[in-house]
């Protein structure tokens, strides 16, 4: 018997490893994740935790359908042999696992793979009519954080009073927005165009002579091409903020829209990766 | 309990079961405590526990740890019948929840063993088919695996991982959804 096997040794009772015998005792005790968990222990504990009458109890309280579903899923010569190789996995604790993992994937997107850091934006603004350029200027978007209550949106703000760049009186302008993948080890840059759009005249005209202040803004929205695997209809937004007369750029806002509401940075990221990774 | 007994309860109370561990110790107990366990039960529906009941699975250590758990959970059952007719409804219940309290700090303090015996008396609840015992230890177990990863799970019962790196890989991968 292995207990006298075990005191025969000499070795100390507390320090010797559970009997195998016991193990599936208490499997039944385990939930899921505990099980799932014990039997990467060892061998023996594989061979306890993984017994498929836990997998096929576990199944029927928390996915009935899935046994359903059995039938349809690919079988069996090859279970059949692997049950009896080393890794022997059981049907129902694979079920258990497709069905555990379906149910994670609606409710979480996962992380975007594409990092703020490495995507930088380079935006023109042209004068509609002649196509000349009034305002360039390229950022990386880690950096270009200027918009109060920004933090964790796709939503990016510059200041770019520096530039005095002026649109004129009673100009109309273009804005061409791209994003930028900047390329790292040795993997090449990637970009797509982000909006390529005229500001209606009439918004560009109201933008003049806001109250006594002098300053005013206007913004245009386009709907974004759609990913591959399509999803909702996201749009992008570019707001210039101006200043005068003359209409002088003080600050421009680029934004990602989803229904009227920035969406998150983690999302914009996602949107972007469809194109830019 | 004595008060409500009659001629025949009291005879089956006195009447005493001889168990006999692996390492040939005797056990005196009554037939209250010894019925706990449907095995040992059966044997004595059988007839057949004349000169001792031998237990060759278990030993003197974890067989007297066992009689302690059947002799408090017999007479608490028995405190319990035994009120249930004498008392009025309100008493009752306050001597049952004085019972079923009384039953859960026995329970606590009688899980705090070292991890060998936990499992020696898994071994032995099943053995001896006492399913109050059995699912106590087991679920002690239960509560010591959950939320644990398989290293720390290694570490707490000084197991050795033999699995190939290949296999474990493999395991890892197919139970990937509990560790996300």
């Amino acid at each position: 018997m292995m207990r006298e096997a075990g005191e025969a040794t000499g070795m100390p009772a507390a320090r010797r490893a559970p009997p195998w015998e016991a193990l599936s005792l208490v499997a039944p005790f385990l939930d899921a994740a505990s099980l799932a968990s014990a039997s990467c222990v060892s061998t023996s504990w594989h061979a306890a935790f993984v017994a498929d009458y836990l997998w096929a109890r576990l199944c029927a309280q928390q996915y009935p359908s899935a046994l359903a579903l059995l039938r349809h899923l690919p079988d069996t010569a090859g279970d059949r042999r692997q049950q009896c190789s080393s890794s022997p996995s059981s049907r129902h604790s694979r079920l258990f696992a497709l069905f555990r993992s379906a149910s994670a994937r609606s409710r979480a997107l996962p992380p975007p793979r594409l990092a703020l850091a490495d995507v930088a934006f380079a935006v023109d603004i042209l004068a509609a009519v002649t196509g000349e350029s009034i305002l360039s200027f390229a950022v990386a978007a880690a950096e270009a954080c200027g918009v109060r209550n920004g933090a964790g949106l796709f939503l990016f703000g510059v200041d770019v009073g520096e530039h005095n760049a002026a649109i004129g009186p009673a100009g109309e302008w273009r804005v061409r927005w791209t994003a930028v993948r900047t390329g790292s080890r040795g993997v090449p840059a990637a970009a797509v165009v982000m909006m390529d759009a005229k500001v209606p005249a009439a918004r560009a005209a109201g933008a003049v002579g806001f109250g006594g202040s002098g300053r005013g803004e206007a913004g245009v929205a386009a709907g974004l091409p759609a990913p591959g695997c399509g999803g909702a209809r996201l749009e992008a937004e570019v707001v210039v903020e101006l200043a005068g007369e003359e209409r002088v750029v003080e600050k421009v806002r680029l934004g990602v829209l989803c229904q009227c509401r920035y969406v998150s940075a983690d999302e914009g990221l996602r949107y972007l990766q469809h194109f830019l990774l | 309990m004595a008060s409500a007994g009659s001629g025949d309860e009291k005879a089956a109370a006195a009447a005493m079961i001889t168990l006999i561990s692996s390492d040939n110790e005797k056990f005196e107990v009554t037939e209250a405590t010894a019925t706990l366990s449907q095995t040992i039960r059966h044997m004595i529906e059988d007839g057949c526990t004349d000169g001792g009941v031998p237990l060759p699975n278990v030993t003197s250590k974890i067989l007297a740890r066992v009689i302690e758990y059947c002799k408090k959970h017999a007479t608490a059952a028995a405190g319990e019948e035994g009120s249930s007719s004498s008392f009025s409804d309100a008493a009752f219940l306050e001597v049952d929840r004085a019972f079923l309290e009384e039953l859960e700090e026995f329970d606590d303090a009688f899980l705090e063993v070292d991890r060998a015996t936990l499992f020696d008396l898994i071994l032995a609840a099943n053995y001896l088919d006492i399913k109050g015992l059995l699912n106590l230890t087991c679920q002690k177990v239960a509560d010591s695996v959950k939320g644990k990863t398989p290293e720390q799970i290694r570490e707490m019962y000084n197991i050795v991982n033999d699995l190939t790196p290949e296999e474990e890989a493999e395991i890892r991968r197919e139970t990937q959804w509990a560790f996300e």
